[in-house]
């Protein structure tokens, strides 16, 4: 019967990295206690630089379906009775170019699109990020939610065939362009069926 | 200290930025080289990014060099580089959120960057911390000033802005071409770059030579 023998060189290698990725994890949790992100609060954070009334209450997205490609990720009433919606757009089926897609803020009161604006990307400056420009996001304000066509599915959406509004393109940037107005179509939808539509 | 024993020290950082320059000399990190540099503030960044990871990693290296098996080195020095990567993104996503998000997955991926590998194994685990140190600032600043060139051309050719801002004259007069902030842009100025760069530190090497070559040749007669 073969006896059982520590390898010494095998218990220092174990030590030794061991040791380094225990101190490594210690180093990051400490990092980590400071540098937490409350992704709650940056939102909030966001929704207030881009629309004056403070938010009243959070609404439940319970139940809610998405159109296929966007997620609706948050849903507020401000004050003054208004809609803002956080609707993310995935990089599938050609829309955008950000590897972790793209986040849109929309505001919708009575029934208009009172403000769109861009809260996370990562497209190209001078190409794609030209999409999330305020003066080129202007163009969404004052068009009402009756004007734009929301479909079940992103694929069915581009390009648009139904005659209703349509945005103008950033040039060279078609696909960013989508995922801007994909994102405006998600909020639109979630208007309709979470209760501001009605 | 004695001045030539002086000048070995300091040595690595001036290599770092002119004789090994990384990008221009070495050809090391060109896939984060071509994406992130559509603008100098990304270049910028990203060099100094990576030159933090580059010296804190080169110094842990150097401290450990006897005591990390030789067997394991690379896994022990991934482990120290995607620390140091690990904390520079944590920092940079809580205080700098628009650059975290511009750098994207790319700040990610300075874990694997090979010239950080290269200078762990190549330098800081065969030197004491201090040239390590200062190889890791030498490469650093390199890496950044060519980073940060090629996002200055590549951003004012392409959109006619300067670290953001625009030069409305520039625009007016249709100068902008989106070409050079797509990546065929990016490998045009790039190989231009390379080709300059290589002259000038080739010109100025063979300068130094002759200036060296009469100085001893003087002393001499």
């Amino acid at each position: 019967m073969k006896k059982f023998r520590i390898n010494n060189e095998s218990v220092k290698i174990v030590v030794s990295l061991s040791v380094i990725a225990l101190v490594a994890a210690l180093l990051l949790a400490c990092v980590n206690l400071f540098t937490q992100v409350d992704e709650n609060e940056e939102l909030q954070k966001a929704i207030a630089e881009n629309y004056s009334s403070p938010i009243a209450e959070e609404l439940s997205t319970e139940g809610y379906v998405d159109i296929n490609g966007t997620e609706l990720q948050a849903a507020y009433i401000a004050e003054d009775g208004a809609y803002i919606f956080l609707v993310h757009v995935s990089k599938e089926n050609r829309i955008g170019y950000s590897a972790d897609g793209v986040g849109v803020i929309t505001v919708i009161k009575e029934g208009v699109i009172v403000k769109v604006a861009g809260y996370s990307h990562s497209e190209t400056p001078g190409l794609g990020a030209n999409a999330f420009k305020e003066d080129y996001l202007a163009q969404y304000a004052g068009v009402s939610v009756k004007d734009v066509y929301v479909p079940d599915d992103l694929k069915l959406t581009f390009p648009d065939t139904t005659g209703k509004f349509t945005p103008e393109k950033v040039t060279s940037a078609t696909y960013t362009t989508n995922a801007v107005f994909a994102a405006v179509k998600g909020a639109v939808k979630a208007y309709n069926e979470l209760g501001g539509g009605l | 200290m004695s001045k030539a024993s002086l000048r070995e020290t300091f040595e690595p950082l001036t290599t770092g930025v002119f004789k090994n320059n990384a990008t221009f000399r070495l050809v090391l990190g060109t896939c984060p080289t071509l994406a992130v540099t559509t603008s100098a503030l990304n270049g910028l960044s990203m060099g100094l990014a990576t030159t933090f990871v580059l010296v804190c990693s080169n110094a842990i290296v150097s401290l450990l060099r006897n005591f990390i098996p030789r067997k394991v080195r690379i896994p022990a020095y991934i482990l120290v580089i995607a620390t140091f990567s690990t904390l520079v993104q944590m920092i940079m996503r809580k205080w700098l959120p628009d650059l975290y998000d511009s750098l994207g997955l790319f700040l990610s991926l300075v874990v694997v960057n090979c010239i950080l590998l290269a200078r762990a194994e190549s330098f800081a685990s065969l030197n004491p911390v201090i040239p390590s140190v200062l190889d890791g600032v030498g490469i650093g600043v390199g890496f950044t000033f060519s980073l940060t060139l090629l996002g200055f051309i590549r951003e004012l050719l392409g959109t006619g802005c300067v670290f953001g801002f625009e030069l409305s004259f520039l625009v007016e007069a249709g100068l902008p071409m989106t070409i050079f902030i797509l990546p065929a842009g990016g490998f045009m100025v790039y190989g231009f770059m390379m080709v300059i760069f290589n002259v000038a530190v080739k010109a100025a090497e063979k300068k130094l030579a002759e200036r060296k070559a009469l100085k001893s040749g003087g002393g001499n007669a």
